[in-house]
């Protein structure tokens, strides 16, 4: 278990319960994160969770060089991608009808949502504008592709986990409460206000 | 039909034989009319038509149906067979769980204070009528409580999956814990000292005292473990909506600040007051690791492995057939044709490689017949740009002479320098 969790965080992965449920469980005891993080900081790493500890993950122990270097790289990452994901994640919990559609563990239906999309020509241009966003060309040009592009390229980057191949259905991975922390950051520092007139009227689902 | 509301109208006693008739004619009746009263139940109502008023007039008359009152010539169920029908079939009604148990309370003390004076004053078939009402009321409280909890329970543990909008949801939870509030009331009601005394103060009370306590008192405890229960669960999911909903609202209001900033990127890390941790984040190191050949302990296992590794398609081998010597053309003599001036040169080149003396070159082409209508100047041209690129080329003919530029300057101020010969022979 200790070797799986640990080369599994230093190839730069995230663990939770829904990529690696016993891999969370374990990291959750207090004494077994403190054993993994002593031996993570031996290579200048250490071992990090997010604020509901949904996700565990790897950072730069050493904060002056090669820490700065990955805070760099990280904020220019989020200048490329910040606008992609955030799109995603609206347009999920809009189909979703759900706030609670991008929680760790929550499910992504591809046939599901389609469906819902293509009956709202308002989705249906959302999708778009993702697909656009995130460079997902659909080659036979439907927007079910273009779907399925675009949720292929956010569980390649970890923030989706395919659960059933068959069916397509997708599960948020603990990587989004990670997200939530950056966007919480920039909000707080960029002064970007929390409007959100559609809360009290939009629908949710079961 | 008529013998049945005669039999129904009658009353009869609770064990009596007829009474058992009445209620099995009155369930065949309703078996009777089973798809109207599963229309009416499903879809709220049902319109008189010419093929069901007969049915739906005999069903009105045993309240079973009652005028829908909305619509005209509609009819819907009664509230009795409706509510039952929600409870077998788990049917939630918003807000519908609850009770008026203070009311329920005060009715038991008053069938106890009536059993009393009944027995007080004598009355024997009064006593049993009061006994048999307060045993029913008992029973109806420790039922509906056990519903009620049960329901809520369901309701919590479906994240109140009956209602769609987040503000419905809070609302419910709000009410429900609330309700659980209520429910804690009447069960320290229900286990009010001074009521307890009265059943215990006198043997007359016996009767009471043990129903009151199997259906009561002795479910208490449990029912207080599934309030604790419930309640908890209903502030958990208070606090984690109220999270979630602070999570998707972050997420909402900076996807509309993107779509109305088109222009805005995060700026670079240094420019925050601060880095955050997670902003340290590792991207990953790649991993390999080799087998070492050279540890027996692990050679069992290595050659385990490599017999597990499926062999390769062995590809066919061609077998080629024996060939047959073809033998080559005569080969092709290729006549090369030098100009007057080039085998001169090559001349040229020849009898100085052959020479220990100097070979003059002015001269030797001079000689030569050839080359009587060119101008010596070009021909000397000719030979120094073969020598030059000849050179280059690390040539035979060449590489083994002395060759020597015979100059002299024309004019010191112009940089040109004249070559009138070259002299060349054998390298010593």
């Amino acid at each position: 278990m200790f070797n799986r969790i640990v080369t599994q965080l230093i190839s730069g992965k995230f663990i939770c319960k829904v990529s690696f449920h016993d891999g969370h469980t374990y990291l959750s005891d207090a004494d077994n994160f403190a054993k993994v993080d002593a031996y993570l900081r031996q290579i200048d790493l250490r071992l990090a969770k997010t604020g509901s500890e949904m996700a565990f993950f790897v950072t730069h122990a050493d904060l002056d060089d090669q820490g700065k270097k990955a805070a760099k790289a990280l904020f220019v990452d989020l200048k490329n991608n910040l606008r992609p994901l955030i799109s995603f994640l609206d347009l999920v919990m809009r189909t979703a009808r759900d706030d609670n559609a991008i929680s760790p563990g929550e499910k992504v239906e591809t046939n599901k949502m389609m469906n819902i999309i293509a009956q709202n020509p308002s989705l249906t241009e959302a999708l778009r504008m993702v697909a656009n966003q995130t460079k997902s060309i659909a080659v036979d040009g439907s927007d079910r592709q273009r779907l399925e592009r675009i949720l292929k390229k956010f569980k390649n980057e970890g923030y989706l986990e395919e659960v059933n191949k068959e069916e397509e259905i997708f599960q948020f991975t603990g990587k989004v409460e990670y997200v939530q922390e950056v966007i919480g950051f920039l909000m707080q520092h960029d002064q970007i206000s929390q409007e959100d007139e559609a809360f009290d009227a939009r629908k949710v689902s079961a | 039909m008529n013998e049945l509301i005669e039999a129904t109208g009658k009353g009869g006693t609770r064990t009596g034989n007829q009474s058992h008739d009445d209620i099995v004619a009155y369930i065949e009746m309703l078996y009777k009319d089973r798809h109207l009263i599963a229309d009416a139940y499903c879809g709220g109502t049902v319109g008189l038509t010419e093929q069901n008023q007969k049915s739906v007039r005999r069903l009105q008359q045993f309240r079973v149906m009652r005028p829908d009152g909305m619509r005209e010539e509609s009819f819907r169920l009664g509230s009795t067979l409706s509510k039952h029908l929600d409870e077998v079939f788990q049917r939630f009604r918003n807000y519908t769980v609850s009770s008026n148990f203070a009311d329920q309370i005060y009715r038991l003390s008053t069938l106890v204070e009536e059993f009393s004076k009944a027995r007080d004053e004598g009355r024997t078939d009064d006593q049993e009528i009061y006994l048999s009402d307060f045993d029913a009321a008992v029973f109806e409280m420790s039922e509906e409580v056990d519903g009620l909890l049960m329901r809520v329970r369901m309701l919590t543990d479906n994240n109140f999956a009956n209602v769609q909008t987040y503000k419905e949801k809070l609302r419910q939870n709000d009410y429900y814990l609330s309700l659980m509030k209520k429910i804690d009331d009447t069960l320290t009601a229900l286990q009010n000292r001074d009521f307890l005394d009265v059943l215990e103060s006198s043997l007359a009370f016996e009767p009471l005292n043990t129903v009151y306590y199997r259906h009561i008192v002795d479910r208490l405890s449990g029912w207080r473990a599934i309030l604790l229960d419930i309640t908890s669960v209903l502030k958990a999911f208070l606090d984690k909506e109220r999270k979630i909903g602070q999570v998707a609202k972050r997420i909402r209001s900076m996807g509309l600040f993107l779509q109305k900033n088109p222009g805005y990127q995060p700026r670079d890390a240094e420019e925050y007051p601060y880095i955050p941790d997670w902003a340290y984040l590792s991207s990953g190191i790649a991993i390999t690791a080799s087998p070492d050949l050279s540890r027996d302990e692990i050679s069992e296992g290595l050659i385990d492995t490599a017999r597990t590794i499926p062999s390769l398609n062995a590809v066919p081998r061609k077998v080629r057939s024996v060939g047959v010597l073809i033998e080559d053309d005569a080969v092709e003599v290729v006549e090369i044709k030098v100009t007057p001036v080039e085998a001169a040169i090559i001349n040229y080149l020849k009898a100085a490689n052959d020479s220990e003396k100097p070979v003059s070159a002015r001269e030797f082409l001079a000689s030569t017949p050839a080359l009587a209508t060119i101008d010596p100047k070009i021909t000397l041209l000719c030979l120094m740009s073969t020598i030059d690129s000849r050179k280059n080329a690390g040539a035979p003919l060449i590489d083994g002479l002395t060759i020597t530029r015979m100059t002299e300057p024309e004019d010191v101020r112009s940089g040109n320098v004249l070559v009138w010969d070259i002299s060349a022979c054998k390298r010593a």
